[in-house]
């Protein structure tokens, strides 16, 4: 049975509601895959989002061809996005842990300051970076930027792992310890195994935030080929006037669009159950 | 309770390498930052650098290219647009999909989740296609009604109203999948008593279970506060703050004095005020988020 009953009206207008913003959420993307996949001599005119002929010209284009951004930009962003979740699923598992199985209240009290600093976005860590790096000699280097995003990252993923680890029973590990199992072998073989999809979670919403960096490595990455994707992406838009490339444009947004989507697609339902909880993630 | 492999320290040996990561590169950089604030440095000379006490502030204060007045209205009016928007929006679809049956519910949430994991500054991008002027779908869908093409990014109003729609599209998944999660917690024994009782739908959602979520909604609408406070890519992606500062807000100011003009100080004292204001909301929604997650663990 139906949780709540509706009349014929208020079906109607939950339908036409639903698809109406069905539509704000997809027809963007939509404007944008049609942009990218269509002729460049057709960006301009005729306007329709069923281009007339179909053409991976743009996509290929921005990956190998002489106007191209290459296939490094998207290397890069990849490096510190898969870096940012390895540092962040350690970092994050250890602390967790720790906050789960110990009881220790200045431990937990100096992670609520760390957790109302986490939620503090990344455009507000700009200057301070800049600083910090610029002063510490990590200015231009990728392992200041991939800090930074696993630091971002690793406040929720500690109260996340906490979570994960205080549903795992304590018995299970006293058992392990009363059969002779020392306290590594304990972590190896009973709880890791099954911590693993609340480390993955940790560890995928970490990569997609740092695969999507822009601002950090925008200031922090001076130098060209260590530059991601998204501040790669930029040569294409020319502040004077109107130039702007769109069907390159749209095609690079479009290849960067696929890591996220998939990998969105494989653990969406984890993502959506744990998500509520860890809303400070996308700042 | 476990013996750890190192006794009593056991705890603390596990914290040593995710406190230092947090120390360092979350907490310094603002201590810096606080520090900066009261310093002549500059992207030049960041070491040893001369007190100048509150000067900074009183700088970024009466400063008039662009007045500093105007920059906190750009950044009110985005900020409370996409607050209310993504509000709005969120939670319409959450109590709309609450209703649907649980397979096609999921369905439909992880299409309108999918701008929730897109870059903000390829969102910026899509959007910026979008209000194109020649090829944007926002004229095109006009043409047809015969309205002349518009140069949305080019006037302020247009300007803002394009950015605040963008900003809705990037920010309303993360109110959805917050209030989802919280309706999933009602019990739906007090929703089948009110229709029990004879209460229309809308009687039901205004009286049982919006006042039920109320919490969690309170945590959705800081989360959305902040970041709209924070949004920098996106703007960047658009507009980068222009026509003449017109979409100009504190997180492009931030940048702009800080990186472009190369005053370290100001752009540290901007940062101080934004850092502030989040701050206050942070720790609100701190106390409200600790509430929330014992429930859910």
């Amino acid at each position: 049975m139906d949780l709540v009953r509706l009349s014929f009206l208020q079906r109607l207008v939950r339908a036409a509601f639903v698809a109406l913003f069905l539509a704000f959420a997809v027809l963007p993307l939509l404007w944008v895959i049609s942009i990218a996949l269509r002729p460049g001599s057709q960006s301009l005119y005729p306007i329709s989002i069923i281009p007339s002929s179909l053409t991976l010209d743009n996509i290929t284009g921005v990956l190998f061809g002489p106007k191209g951004i290459g296939l490094e930009p998207f290397r890069n962003a990849a490096f510190y996005g898969l870096s940012s979740a390895l540092i962040t699923a350690v970092a994050s598992t250890l602390g967790g842990y720790a906050l789960a199985r110990y009881n220790m209240k200045s431990g937990e009290a100096l992670l609520i300051v760390v957790l109302a600093l986490s939620f503090l976005p990344s455009a507000s860590r700009i200057v301070p970076l800049f600083i910090l790096l610029s002063a510490s000699g990590l200015y231009g280097t990728s392992q200041g930027v991939i800090l930074a995003y696993a630091a971002g990252s690793t406040a929720l993923g500690i109260w996340l792992m906490a979570g994960t680890f205080r549903q795992i029973p304590v018995r299970l590990e006293q058992a392990a310890r009363i059969d002779g199992a020392g306290p590594f072998l304990t972590m190896r073989k009973i709880l890791l195994p099954l911590a693993v999809p609340g480390i993955l979670v940790v560890a995928t919403l970490s990569f997609i935030d740092g695969w999507n960096s822009f601002s950090l490595p925008l200031i922090l990455i001076p130098k060209a080929n260590a530059q991601p994707y998204t501040v790669a992406l930029q040569r294409y838009i020319q502040e004077v006037g109107y130039g702007i490339n769109w069907p390159l444009l749209a095609a690079g947004s479009l290849v960067a669009l696929v890591p996220v989507l998939a990998v969105f697609a494989i653990l969406q339902r984890r993502l959506v159950r744990v998500g509520g909880l860890g809303a400070a993630i996308k700042g | 309770m476990v013996r750890g492999a190192f006794g009593r320290a056991t705890p603390w040996l596990l914290l040593v390498f995710p406190l230092l990561l947090l120390f360092l590169f979350l907490l310094l950089p603002y201590l810096l930052t606080f520090y900066y604030s009261t310093t002549g440095a500059t992207i030049g000379r960041l070491l040893n650098v001369k007190e100048v006490g509150l000067k900074n502030f009183q700088a970024v204060l009466s400063s008039d290219a662009p007045e500093f007045i105007g920059v906190l209205t750009v950044t009110a009016i985005f900020t409370v647009g996409t607050l209310l928007g993504s509000l709005a929006l969120g939670t319409g679809l959450a109590l709309a999909l609450h209703t649907v049956r649980a397979g096609i519910r999921s369905a439909l949430m992880a299409v309108y989740l999918i701008p929730w994991v897109i870059a903000a500054v390829v969102i910026g991008y899509t959007w910026r296609l979008m209000f194109d002027p020649a090829i944007g779908l926002a004229n095109t869908a006009l043409g047809a009604f015969g309205v002349s093409p518009i140069e949305w990014l080019t006037d302020k109003s247009t300007a803002m109203a394009a950015l605040v729609v963008a900003n809705i599209w990037a920010g309303y998944g993360i109110v959805l999948l917050v209030v989802s999660g919280a309706l999933a917690n009602v019990p739906p024994n007090i929703i089948l008593a009110a229709q029990v009782d004879g209460a229309s739908y809308a009687r039901t959602v205004r009286r049982v279970i919006l006042p039920a979520i109320r919490p969690t909604f309170l945590l959705a609408a800081l989360v959305a506060l902040v970041s709209g406070l924070n949004t920098f890519d996106l703007i960047y992606a658009m507009t980068r703050g222009g026509p003449l500062y017109q979409t100009e807000t504190m997180a492009l100011e931030m940048y702009r004095l800080t990186i472009l003009k190369g005053n370290i100080g100001q752009g540290a004292s901007v940062t101080v005020i934004l850092f502030t204001i989040s701050l206050a909301l942070a720790i609100a929604y701190v106390v409200i988020w600790r509430r929330e997650a014992r429930k859910w663990t």
